[in-house]
């Protein structure tokens, strides 16, 4: 790694899966930014100067994921967004890519080392 | 006349079949021909001792004394009277003539024209009597067979009149009756064997037995059981079909045979109460028709060709508020909403067609303007000359059907979502310790640690398994076709089974027909079959076995084929007509593998089906399993669902 750690905000309401994805994307260097709902998720957006990738969970209290993705596309056109829910039916799938989500995974189905991958090739761009 | 050239009188008037007889003022027979005791019927004696007055019935006794006073005055009188000698009424015309200041008579027998015009007479009376039972203009039908049953009853001198119907069961019912002092009940059945009926059904024909005890059917059980001793009976009828049998009877046996009037009298009573019964039963149908329609929870909507109505029940008025008055004669179009209106023309293009639209699922327009989900039938009416000349639907308010479905699946959805969601912990988290986050495993514990992976890893697919049957089943899913590579689709899927293959050590060659097939498919759903034929193969192969994998374009058949051949297990014989069965798994890999949910080729069927293509194996027990699938070359169907379907491996 050079320089500084590259940021990632991670929208999970599942406490127990916000850590594991933090714990494997921090194990490979990045620095996580975790939001347990999505007014957090906003205020940090709002806070922090730069955010290299935002993953977001698409049920989240407060505000949703699509409200969040809806924001930070508004403020960061060019913010890379993983959308990782478990719903996985066609609509909230395009939804959120026409909504500017780079990615779409559905968590249940994707291992955490895919999404590192995933993320590693977006930030390394 | 003799030698001599003289008539002799005698001798003429005794050669003539005429009585000829010379009376005296008092009626006695001064002379009488050879042929007058035949004629007459009363024996040479009788005539030789008594007078006329005395030979003649009581009722002709003073006619025929008027006569022989009259002729002496008038020189000739012609009158008849009824001789009664020998027991039998006979009747006799007379010729009364003065000749000499004596009586001379010619008499003809005319019995049998007297009986033939009182035969006459009766049937005339019959006639008159049938005619006057039926034709009262305010009198229901029903009323005016009962007459009919009565008036048989009096004119034929029985005491039981028994309309009767016969099922196809070969039993009589009893469905009208009148008695004149027999018992019977309407609603009574009684078998074809036991009764006298059914020898009339068989006779085809009018029967009549004045005594049965005398005639053969002495021991017959309508004899024995029900007292009938007499009986005369016809066939009814219907349209050239039989209908049952019209019968008088009575508990005494008649001294006489039936008459000819009688059969005649029966024939007409017969054919009259055929044709009343044919009209009765046709109202009742027309009326129990009616009642049905009108009483029907479903909508039902008569219209003719050019889509007015004509036919609007309650169901319709309850189901549209429109009445009845506010639609009839109005176009169809009045419950049809705007964005559906070119349903109309369709609907009406297939009826003309003669076509028939089955619990075809839309929406229809209430007076309010409100939107009801229904399900609608509609079939072309014909008439008697085979023309098509409206239509009949049934609409049935489907909401609540259709709620019920939104909730089953919004339940599903819901579910396997919030099932995924500890799923997605126990994936992580065992990936984490795998991976040696929480320190390095030792080998039993990572050993386990795959265990608890594998499995959550069946669970995901289970759930994902789930939700696509039930997307199937519900039959919301959709097909959205577009211009894909499927060669490319074909290709990852391999792809991504390659740590498996590798791990089986398995040769899987793929065959495609050309570098690039664009196809018009959906590329989930078609991801969904080679996934499904290829990782069966490769789960099913053993070690070192070999998978063959062919895609390509047959444009004579108009077809894009798919096969997956594989040198694996096999599908047992007994087992290979269930192998799309829902939650089906043959016994020969259910021992090898536990993993198998047992939906896949389950979804897999449906949905190539769906897409308007054909899948079938051949299997040989140890030998291998060959799967194809046919699509139209023209691309999948498309289907409107809202729901995709999911990928189903992790």
């Amino acid at each position: 790694m050079f320089g500084k750690k590259k940021r990632i905000l991670v929208l999970e309401d599942e406490v127990p899966l916000s850590k594991a994805l933090c714990i494997k994307l921090e194990a490979e260097g990045y620095e996580t930014l975790p939001a347990l709902n999505g007014e957090e998720a906003l205020n940090i957006i709002a806070k922090q100067k730069k955010i290299d990738l935002a993953i977001l969970d698409l049920v989240t209290p407060r505000i949703d994921g699509f409200g969040v993705l809806a924001k930070v596309k508004e403020r960061y056109e060019h913010l890379p967004v993983f959308v990782v829910s478990n719903l996985s039916q066609k609509e909230d799938m395009e939804k959120a890519l026409e909504m500017g989500a780079s990615k779409y995974f559905v968590k249940s189905n994707i291992s955490l080392s895919s999404i590192v991958d995933e993320a590693r090739e977006v930030l390394s761009g | 006349m003799n030698a001599s050239g003289n008539i002799n009188v005698g001798h003429f008037l005794n050669s003539r079949e005429e009585a000829f007889c010379v009376f005296k003022k008092d009626g006695s027979f001064g002379y009488f021909s050879d042929a007058t005791p035949e004629v007459l019927g009363c024996s040479s004696d009788d005539l030789k001792t008594k007078t006329i007055l005395d030979l003649v019935h009581e009722f002709d006794v003073a006619k025929t004394k008027d006569a022989l006073k009259d002729v002496v005055s008038k020189q000739e009188v012609v009158f008849e009277n009824r001789f009664l000698c020998d027991g039998e009424e006979r009747w006799i015309s007379w010729s009364l003539f003065l000749v000499d200041a004596e009586i001379y008579g010619i008499g003809h027998d005319v019995t049998s024209v007297h009986d033939d015009q009182e035969t006459l007479q009766i049937a005339q009376n019959r006639l008159r009597l049938l005619h006057q039972a039926t034709s009262n203009p305010t009198e229901m039908l029903s009323e005016k067979i009962d007459r009919v049953l009565n008036l048989g009853n009096l004119q034929l001198n029985m005491k039981l009149a028994v309309i009767t119907r016969i099922d196809d069961k070969d039993i009589f019912e009893i469905v009208r009756m009148k008695s004149n002092g027999m018992e019977a009940r309407v609603g009574t059945q009684f078998d074809k064997d036991q009764s006298l009926d059914g020898i009339t059904l068989q006779a085809g024909n009018l029967i009549g037995i004045h005594n049965i005890g005398k005639s053969v059917y002495e021991e017959h059980p309508t004899r024995l059981k029900e007292k009938y001793e007499s009986y005369l009976a016809v066939p009814l009828y219907i349209e050239g079909e039989i209908f049952g049998v019209l019968s008088f009877v009575s508990n005494e046996p008649r001294e006489e045979m039936f008459e000819i009037t009688d059969y005649d009298f029966l024939r007409l009573m017969g054919q009259w109460i055929s044709s009343s019964l044919a009209l009765l039963y046709a109202n009742e149908q027309i009326a129990y028709d009616a009642a049905v329609v009108s009483s029907s929870e479903d909508a039902i909507i008569g219209q003719q060709k050019d889509g007015l109505i004509t036919l609007w029940n309650v169901g319709a008025q309850k189901l549209f508020q429109f009445t009845e008055e506010e639609v009839l004669g109005k176009h169809f179009s009045i419950i049809v909403p705007d964005d559906a209106k070119e349903e109309v023309d369709t609907i009406l293009n297939k009826i003309l067609k003669g076509e028939r639209l089955e619990h075809y699922s839309t929406l229809r327009k209430r007076k309010d303007g409100s939107l009801i989900d229904v399900s609608v039938t509609v079939s072309p009416i014909v008439n008697e000359e085979g023309n098509i000349v409206g239509a009949s639907s049934v609409i049935r308010d489907i909401t609540r059907e259709k709620q019920i479905d939104r909730a089953k699946t919004e339940f599903v959805s819901l579910a396997s979502h919030q099932l995924r969601t500890p799923l997605s912990a126990i994936n992580w988290y065992s990936e984490l310790l795998r991976d040696g986050a929480a320190g390095k495993l030792s080998k039993q514990q990572k050993e386990f640690v795959d265990e608890i992976f594998l499995g959550n890893q069946r669970m995901v697919k289970l759930v994902n398994e789930l939700l696509n049957v039930s997307r199937i089943d519900f039959g919301n899913f959709s097909i959205e076709p577009s211009d894909v590579d499927i060669v490319e689709i074909t290709h990852s899927v391999v792809k991504e089974l390659t740590p498996k293959i590798v791990e089986k050590n398995l040769k899987v060659e793929e065959k495609y027909g050309s570098k690039e097939i664009i196809y018009f498919a959906d590329p989930n759903i078609f991801r969904i079959l080679v996934q499904n034929l290829i990782s069966n193969s490769v789960k099913y192969t053993p070690e070192k076995g070999k998978v063959v994998v062919i895609v390509e374009e047959k444009p004579l058949e108009q077809q894009l084929y798919i096969e997956v051949t594989d040198n694996g297990y096999g599908i047992p014989e007994g087992e290979q007509d269930r192998i799309f069965s829902k939650l089906f798994r043959a016994d020969n890999v259910k021992e090898m593998d536990t993993v198998g949910t047992g939906l896949g080729l389950y979804v897999l069927k449906s949905i190539v089906e769906e897409s308007g293509g054909e899948v079938d194996f051949t299997s040989k027990l140890g030998e291998g399993t060959t799967f194809w699938i046919k699509l139209p070359l023209a691309g999948m169907k498309k289907k409107e669902g809202g729901k995709a379907l999911s990928q189903v491996t992790p």
